[in-house]
């Protein structure tokens, strides 16, 4: 798989677990890399590399990724791979074994490795989207998406996909806010069934209903009780203090102690309802900024996402 | 062979000489020159419809340009002298037979090269002797009677003969400048008589070249081609930017009677080295299992050992023809030699094993975040030699301060 994971070296071949249990996916190499083996030490490492550069070296892949349009170029020339294709390039080789033992298929790995801001390269010069891996950790450890339908993982694949390479920060934001409208909607399905089985009067039912029906209320029920004990808090403080520095820039100052469900919230509803306000503080504020956080967190509560288990 | 015309090309310093022989003729002396030179049999094809057209074509009888030669630097003083005199006298000049014998005498030594026209004569050896084509004796023995025109460049430099042979390769699809500079300094290879004790030696002689005085053929040719381009990159990765530096160099050619550049940059990077070597104190690093201090940095694998090995890698000879064009270009200095007399003024102001551990280790640091390292470190040496050779270096001529001033530089830059 070729990708773009943002500033490599040629001595960045990392090893590709997945986290937490640790098992050993494959590895990824800098095309700087398979120069002169630089960073790739011998056995498993050198194996998985030349079966990579064997597999990843034909006419077709070529013709796709290729830096060079045409055979002219080519023809008589020698050329290490990262002449060949952009030097900014990655390429990932998995054990077929590896993957299957941590229940990775082709779609997981795609969302798996969109979470950690490695972007697959379609083809040379289409929709390309700089990665953004920061490969300052001695491996890349993929998080899997246990929980989600194989169906909404493919779907997954391409809205994160699709907004990453928008160029309007609003179709952004709007398209990682679906992972929230995702959540939401599933948190909804599983607790309007408990209702009927509740010992409720009617103002309690009405109550609960409303609670359920209000989207801030079940983003606060997301948070409080549908993501795993391992999620990563720091991202919704991250989005929540970015959403609120937007909303003072765009003159509604909020609360320091709101919730970062519902600054996040506010923020939303500016986006959907009142576009104007950005245009009145033109230069003020930056979307593409609260962008960024925003997909840290969403792909947090993708990831964690976790429906309690029944009693 | 008929000698026709004699000109003088006042541009690089040499002689023109015309001659009318027949294909058969020119064959007993141009595979020896195809032979000699293993660089131009390696690269070449001649297959393809254009090549089928020109043997058809060669078979009819057309009149092909021109091949154009070169005598090499066989001839030593001799035959420089006559061309000098044939400069000087013009049309007064009388002894142009013995010129002529000259010429003779190195198609039969095959002291000749082919500045253009190697395709040419390609295509006519695959018909006369690989049977490409598959004429009848008759043709061939036809082909062979067909005359053709050579002219032979007398009495050029090295640099002029790379000159010659640039521009008139310029257009048509042609050997890249590297290419030449391989075929043109292939004679370098097994001298025993490069001045300074220097020895060039093939790669496949000599995995890696050891001893200070030892380089590999390809890394002298890198450093001739990082002095005529003014920068350190190897020339694949160049491309456009590369295609101009070396347009500038054509612009900027001029001829002058002294030794050629490649020698004098050999010459001077060699001073420099085994001056450093001689300073070094024996140094050599130590690759060590746990770091000393906490926070101190463990090299796994040093750029080199010792300054040895250190000054016999190509980044550093890179850099160093890069930034000797540089400083002469900024008119620090007049000429290579006087860069190379600099190293009877080298010094470390500090402990020499201190300073090189450091220089070990700013290259361990630039090859973990280099994107493509090799050429990390070609442009850290070149701002290394700067430092060192530049007058208006803090660090100038100090062996222990310019590897850092050299980091600081590169940070800024990349």
């Amino acid at each position: 798989m070729l990708c773009n994971v943002g500033e490599v070296g040629e001595a960045d071949t990392r090893l590709v677990v997945a986290t937490p249990s640790g098992q050993r996916l494959g590895y990824g190499f800098p095309l700087a890399a398979l120069r002169v083996g630089t960073g790739i030490r011998e056995g498993w490492p050198a194996k998985f590399a030349e079966v990579g550069f064997r597999k990843f070296v034909s006419l077709g892949n070529i013709n796709r990724y290729s830096v060079f349009r045409t055979t002219a170029e080519l023809r008589g020339e020698e050329f290490f791979l990262d002449e060949l294709f952009s030097e900014e390039h990655v390429l990932f080789v998995f054990s077929n074994a590896g993957l299957q033992e941590a229940g990775l298929s082709d779609e997981r790995l795609r969302l798996s490795l969109l979470e950690q801001q490695i972007q697959e390269v379609e083809s040379h010069g289409k929709g390309f989207t700089a990665g953004d891996a920061g490969l300052e950790n001695k491996n890349i450890n993929l998080r899997i998406p246990r929980t989600l339908d194989p169906a909404d993982v493919t779907i997954f694949c391409s809205l994160i996909s699709q907004a990453d390479k928008e160029r309007f920060s609003v179709g952004s934001f709007l398209t990682y806010y679906q992972v929230i409208e995702y959540c939401i909607d599933k948190i909804f399905q599983i607790e309007v069934k408990k209702l009927p089985t509740l010992e409720l009067d009617t103002w309690k039912l009405k109550e609960s209903l409303a609670n359920l029906t209000n989207e801030v209320s079940r983003i606060g029920i997301l948070d409080q009780k549908y993501l795993s004990n391992t999620v990563r808090r720091s991202s919704f403080e991250d989005l929540k203090q970015e959403c609120l520095q937007l909303l003072t820039n765009t003159g509604d100052p909020q609360e320091a102690h709101v919730s970062w469900f519902k600054a996040l919230y506010k923020v939303r509803n500016m986006v959907v309802h009142n576009q104007m306000r950005f245009h009145r503080h033109a230069g003020k504020m930056e979307l593409s900024a609260t962008n960024k956080v925003l997909r840290r967190a969403c792909m947090e509560a993708l990831f964690s996402f976790s429906p309690p288990i029944e009693q | 062979m008929e000698f026709v015309s004699k000109l003088i090309d006042k541009k690089i310093m040499g002689l023109n000489i015309a001659a009318v022989l027949t294909i058969d003729e020119y064959f007993l002396f141009a595979p020896a020159i195809l032979d000699k030179n293993t660089y131009q049999r390696k690269k070449v094809k001649s297959s393809g419809k254009t090549y089928d057209l020109l043997r058809d074509d060669l078979i009819q009888g057309c009149v092909i340009p021109p091949i154009i030669l070169a005598v090499s630097g066989a001839y030593g003083n001799d035959l420089d002298n006559l061309v000098k005199q044939a400069i000087e006298q013009g049309d007064a000049f009388g002894r142009w037979a013995e010129i002529f014998a000259y010429i003779e005498r190195a198609a039969r030594d095959g002291e000749l090269l082919i500045l253009d026209g190697l395709q040419r004569t390609l295509t006519i050896n695959g018909i006369l002797n690989r049977g490409e084509g598959d004429f009848t004796g008759e043709q061939i023995a036809s082909l062979r009677n067909n005359k053709i025109r050579i002219e032979v460049y007398v009495g050029l430099s090295k640099p002029g003969i790379l000159y010659r042979m640039l521009t008139l390769n310029t257009g048509q699809t042609p050997m890249s400048f590297r290419h030449q500079l391989e075929i043109l300094y292939n004679d370098y290879i097994d001298n025993a008589d490069l001045p300074g004790g220097i020895e060039v030696v093939r790669e496949v002689d000599d995995a890696r070249a050891r001893g200070v005085t030892k380089y590999k053929y390809a890394d002298v040719i890198d450093m001739f081609y990082a002095y005529s381009t003014g920068s350190p990159m190897p020339y694949t990765k160049q491309g456009l930017v590369g295609e101009l530096k070396e347009l500038n160099f054509l612009e900027n050619f001029r001829f002058t009677p002294a030794n050629d550049d490649m020698k004098q940059l050999l010459i001077a990077f060699n001073l420099l080295a085994k001056r450093i070597e001689a300073l070094d104190g024996d140094w050599a690093y130590r690759i060590e299992e746990e770091p000393a201090d906490e926070g101190d940095e463990t090299v796994e694998r040093p750029f080199a050992t010792n300054t040895s090995s250190l000054f016999s890698r190509a980044q550093f000879m890179t850099g160093f023809g890069a930034e000797c064009q540089r400083l002469i270009e900024q008119k620090q200095y007049p000429s290579i030699a006087d860069i190379g007399n600099l190293s009877n003024g080298l010094y470390f102001s500090a402990e020499p094993h201190v300073a090189l551990d450091q220089l070990i280790e700013i290259l361990d640091r630039i090859s973990k975040k280099a994107k493509r390292i090799g050429d990390a470190q070609r442009a850290y040496a070149q701002f290394a030699f700067r430092a060192m050779l530049n007058p208006n270096s803090d660090s100038y001529l100090d062996l222990s301060k310019c590897w850092l001033s050299a980091e600081e530089t590169y940070q800024m830059m990349f």
